[in-house]
């Protein structure tokens, strides 16, 4: 009775804290210099100042931050969060003469992904083939040196080396005709020369979809008249080339000096349709006719290429959106002289709710509502995927890690089942698949327990012999070298320490990669992936590991030194048990009750240097997801995370004294 | 080289107590004012890293009060030696403290390295390099006269910048301990001594600030910027002076009225209170602030606060329970019924019993605060460059840490690892000679 008693004071205790961290985080966050709307903002210049504040009344903003936080627990009648219309962001174009190719990596980069300069070794000799490069590739260094210092035609490819590699994780569609070959090149043909636009949607592994466009220059046919000299040499080309490119890509100037290379007529064909148009009613509505009006020659007729929604004669665009995400519209516009006008434009979406709907607040997840986590901002993504693991990428038309098929196709009943396996295939398979593919999509929270889980166990089996040995053997020289190296294990800056391992085992002797979680667009089973994942876990695993490993060491000789001079362990001896059996079963058994403990209460620091391990290693799980969505401004993710590890740290405390509770029988005949 | 000479006399005084002659006075107490004398002279000279006249003005009366400060703690103590104290609690604390060989070994690293460190400007001087001006005709120079090892990637020399770098690093541990232990040892005693709601209060405070992870929180804060929270002038010259005149007021009030019956508060807290707001006026008057946000070491300023405002709630409980047993025993009623008041109780006859505990964690904590401070400079939040700092210097290097000059990461990184481990050392040495208790449990 006593004990259930104290059970639910701990437990109110642990609520009440809570509930007090949150409202004190939540009040921190919103003091914290720009907000998301501000962060949203600045990616856009031609938002007016009436934007921000109407953006900042939808998201609540305006209001004081303690009714924000009530709205945050609870929920709120959802203000009917119209979708936002973006214009269309440009991917920058690498200009030359016959194919075109475009640099899809920087505009939807999946988060987690490593940009590696040293990766790009294999990579560029993947993407050249042997011999087409003049570089050994078994020299990495010289490959650094040269791509950083020596060559800008080196540093160029291996950076172009690398993005093609993370292309491997984006799927490119092109829009509008344009073509792309296999590595995501857009194939010019026989487009006349000039400047042109072609569009193209991106979408990565985790679903983030974008829509591209680039301004794609075609340089004129090769001239007779001009002699060998005139023309200059391929490099020049190039560089003339990119300095074009450059002027057009032009981060805030940009149609402007679109204008400046094209004339009049031309540039009513590139316009995009970039206005922000926010319907207040759910619905987006986009005045086609308008847009084209303004610049060019009547319209008679639209045609929706992609994206859900109609189009009416009248030159209206109109959809309600439903479901959460982003979604791009891409359509043709035809005029009286038959010229065809590309349009396109991404809607950025929540849910549209009903009019009565009541947002479910925090408090709703602890009742098993996920969606009631939040959107997150910096990520694009829920909340609870985010932490919890992203689902199947189903009917994508490529076979990730986890399907036995995909054919593109979303339908049932021809070879693939609705979970994108192989009906054909055996059980096993299946198990197989969906195993690697959960393990493949982990969320931040396995991934950090799939950090500090082996960190702990390699770090107690460290720990735990060293220190009943150094405590059985005090004063020996095992002893005085265990101690010292567990001093100095409590002093290591985990960062500094993960840095240096890496510096000797992933730069020196390549024995494991570099940092990341796992090697992106891997494909194989279940084994495959553990083993991949394996390899990425040594280092940090052990980094952390060897800094939690001292101080666990010096309690577990202090709980030996502690119990050795133990009567019973005396009588045990003069029972003429063997030194062994005295060790083991009855001292150490007595000396790890309060290491347990010590174990236990330590989570908080074991968090505090999972972040900096993290961090150091780029391994995404909630340590760095924390940091980043503080940075971002992404409170919502930040509270969350929060509020996680605090309750982990506490309930990990509850169970604890339970255990020690259990484990000593003398504590509880006391209570 | 004052300090230098005081650290040779405090060295042979260690190797006397090492060899166990009876002394005379506590080898242990002066290594201790040497120790506060040196966090002074350290503290000053990070503050002429500010380059303002104003600051120079206080600065430097400043730092001569203190080696004067020093230099009588040392010649009292030297007239004090004449009456030898055999098995004084002094003397064997400092003889206990002498047993533990790497505690020892450890202070005498640790002095010299806050030795050297405070000599980072003459020996910059002496070298004629700049660890703050950019040189784009020598970066990434491999070590070399006078570049003794070698330049960043900006052309700072990484030898004299390791040195003004562990200046800051050292002063935030030194600090930061310093602070956390005098706000934790306020608060635990209070708590301890007078129970009742602010006990309750203050120690469900601390159990919830103990069972959350501190480092994302220490993220938060230093996200925040500081002149966003700060209050007006205004308000901090109001609460100046309102302290001021509540301190005069409660301090001539009670000399006066000396009856028995319930007490008006007391005159400790009115001294402390007009000396806090004297200093703090003083200090907020000298300091040009905006040189020192301008200059870097807002940053510096920003991290201590952080630290301490995250570091106070161990000494607090060490505090508390120190109190609850002291303020049951005989001499405390005894001293209550000869009409001390609470703060004189306090003061007088709990804080020594508490000060042990409270010695050794704050030791101990250094190291802990100065991994803090390197972790949050190290994600880019703590001590801003141009100040240097050992955890930005290695966030500095841990770009090349894949080339050539891995080296720029290896150096910050080593020092850390060193001055943790050594104050770790010196922490422990300290707990065997201040907690017997502990000591019978280490070695029995």
């Amino acid at each position: 009775m006593a004990a259930l008693r104290s059970l639910l004071t701990r437990l109110f205790t642990i609520a009440a804290i809570l509930v007090g961290l949150s409202a004190v985080l939540f009040g921190l966050l919103s003091a914290m210099p720009g907000d998301p709307v501000e962060m949203l903002i600045t990616a856009n210049p031609r938002v007016k100042p009436e934007d921000v504040a109407r953006l900042k009344r939808l998201r609540g903003l305006d209001q004081p931050w303690y009714i924000r936080y009530v709205r945050w627990a609870w929920g709120y009648h959802q203000p009917q969060q119209p979708p936002e219309v973006h214009p269309l962001k440009d991917i920058v174009v690498v200009a030359g003469d016959g194919p075109v190719s475009f640099d899809v990596a920087g505009a939807v980069a999946d988060r987690d992904v490593r940009l590696d300069l040293f990766e790009a070794r294999s990579v560029v000799e993947q993407a050249a083939g042997p011999g087409q490069v003049d570089l050994d590739v078994d020299e990495p260094d010289a490959l650094l040196e040269q791509a950083q210092r020596a060559h800008p035609a080196v540093w160029r490819l291996a950076h172009e080396a690398v993005r093609a590699k993370m292309w491997g994780q984006l799927r490119v569609e092109p829009l509008f005709g344009a073509e792309f070959d296999e590595r995501l090149v857009g194939v010019a043909g026989d487009v006349p020369a000039g400047i042109h636009r072609v569009w193209f949607l991106v979408r990565d592994t985790g679903g983030l979809e974008g829509l591209g466009q680039g301004l794609a220059y075609v340089a004129p046919p090769f001239e007779p008249e001009l002699t060998p000299e005139e023309a200059g040499t391929d490099e020049e080309q190039r560089q003339s080339a990119g300095s074009t490119e450059a002027a057009l890509v032009d981060e805030r100037g940009r149609t402007a000096l679109i204008a400046d290379a094209t004339d009049a007529g031309q540039r009513a064909r590139f316009a995009p349709l970039d206005v922000v148009v926010a319907a207040e009613d759910g619905a987006v509505t986009v005045d086609v006719l308008a847009q084209f009006s303004a610049a060019g020659p009547s319209l008679t007729g639209f045609r929706l290429v992609r994206g859900p929604g109609t189009i009416t004669a009248g030159g209206v665009y109109r959809h309600r959106f439903a479901g959460p995400g982003q979604t791009v519209v891409a359509g043709l516009a035809t005029d009286d002289e038959g010229g065809e006008h590309p349009f396109a434009f991404a809607v950025d979406h929540g849910p549209v709710p009903d009019p009565d709907r009541f947002e479910r607040g925090f408090v709703f997840a602890l009742l098993g509502d996920s969606e009631a986590l939040g959107f997150s901002n910096l990520y694009k993504r829920p909340v609870a995927e985010l932490l919890g693991g992203s689902p199947d990428r189903c009917g994508d038309g490529v076979q990730d890690i986890g399907e036995s098929c995909d054919d593109a196709n979303r339908k049932d009943g021809d070879g693939c089942s609705a979970t994108c396996h192989d009906e054909s295939a055996g059980m096993w398979q299946a198990v197989d698949d969906v195993l690697a593919g959960k393990l493949y999509r982990a969320g931040r929270v396995l991934n950090t327990l799939l950090l500090m889980i082996p960190a702990l166990l390699l770090s107690l089996l460290f720990a735990i012999p060293a220190g009943i040995y150094g405590a059985v053997r005090q004063y020996s020289a095992f002893d005085y070298v265990a101690s010292f190296l567990a001093f100095v294990g409590i002093s290591l800056f985990v960062a500094w320490f993960g840095l240096m391992a890496m510096a000797v085992f992933s730069e020196q002797f390549h024995w494991f990669p570099a940092g990341g979680i796992q090697t992106p667009g891997l494909r194989g089973g279940f084994v495959d992936v553990v083993a991949d994942r394996l390899s990425y876990t040594v280092l940090p695993a052990g980094v952390l590991s060897i800094a939690y490993a001292g101080a666990w060491l010096r309690y577990m000789r202090g709980a030996m030194l502690e119990v050795l001079p133990a009567d019973y362990i005396r009588t045990a001896r003069a029972k003429g048990l063997p030194e062994r059996t005295v060790v083991v079963r009855h001292a150490v058994r007595n000396a790890l009750i309060p290491v347990v403990t010590v174990v236990a209460l330590s989570v908080p620091r074991l968090f505090g240097g999972a972040l900096l391990t993290e961090q150091v290693f780029s391994w995404p799980g909630i340590g760095r997801l924390q940091f980043e969505a503080v940075m971002g401004s992404d409170y919502y993710v930040a509270i969350v995370v929060f509020l996680i590890s605090a309750a982990l740290v506490m309930v990990g405390n509850l169970l604890a004294d339970a255990v020690y509770v259990l484990l000593d029988p003398r504590l509880r005949r006391s209570s | 080289m004052i300090a230098l000479w005081l650290l040779v006399k405090a060295q042979r005084r260690a190797h006397l107590v090492a060899r166990d002659t009876p002394l005379g006075i506590g080898g242990a107490r002066r290594l201790g004012w040497i120790g506060f004398s040196l966090v002074l002279f350290s503290m000053c000279t990070a503050g002429f890293v500010v380059d303002s006249p104003r600051a120079t003005a206080v600065y430097l009366p400043g730092l001569g009060a203190a080696l004067a400060f020093a230099a009588a703690v040392h010649l009292r103590l030297r007239g004090r030696a004449v009456v030898p104290r055999p098995e004084s609690f002094v003397e064997l604390v400092s003889m206990r403290f002498a047993r533990h060989r790497l505690a020892r070994g450890a202070s005498l690293v640790l002095a010299a390295m806050i030795e050297v460190a405070l000599w980072g400007g003459v020996i910059e001087w002496a070298l004629g390099v700049s660890h703050r001006a950019p040189d784009v005709d020598r970066i990434y120079l491999g070590p070399t006269w006078p570049f003794l090892l070698g330049t960043d990637e900006v052309g700072h020399d990484v030898f004299t910048r390791l040195l003004f770098g562990g200046q800051i690093s050292l002063a935030v541990g030194l600090v930061s301990a310093l602070s956390a232990a005098a706000v934790g040892t306020v608060v635990g005693l209070t708590a301890g001594y007078f129970g009742g709601w602010w006990d309750t209060v203050a120690m469900r405070f601390v159990d919830a600030m103990l069972s959350i992870p501190v480092l994302p929180l220490m993220i938060v804060f230093s996200a925040l910027s500081l002149d966003k929270l700060a209050p007006p002038p205004v308000v901090w010259w109001t609460v100046l002076l309102g302290a001021f005149g509540w301190g005069l007021f409660s301090l001539l009030w009670s000399s006066r009225r000396r009856r028995p019956g319930p007490r008006p508060p007391g005159g400790m807290a009115g001294f402390a209170l007009l000396y806090a707001s004297v200093v703090f006026g003083v200090v907020g008057y000298a300091v040009d602030w905006s040189a020192v946000v301008g200059g870097g070491l807002g940053s510096v300023v920003k991290i201590i606060l952080i630290i301490v405002l995250f570091g106070w709630m161990t000494v607090a409980r060490l505090a508390r329970a120190a109190a609850l047993t002291l303020r049951n025993m005989e001499f405390v009623t005894a001293a209550r019924a000869l009409g001390a008041g609470h703060g004189q109780i306090l003061l007088q006859h709990i804080l020594p019993g508490a000060l042990a505990p409270v010695i050794v964690a704050a030791t101990l904590e250094v190291g802990a605060y100065i991994l803090y401070e390197a972790a949050l400079s190290y994600l880019g939040l703590g001590v801003q460059p141009p100040v240097p700092s050992w955890g930005n210097m290695l966030n500095n290097g841990l770009e090349y840490i894949r080339t050539a000059h891995a080296h720029l990461a290896f150096w910050p990184g080593l020092l850390i690892l060193v001055t943790v481990v050594c104050f770790n050392f010196f922490g422990d040495g300290l707990r065997d000679a201040l907690d017997p208790h502990q000591v019978m449990k280490r070695t029995s």
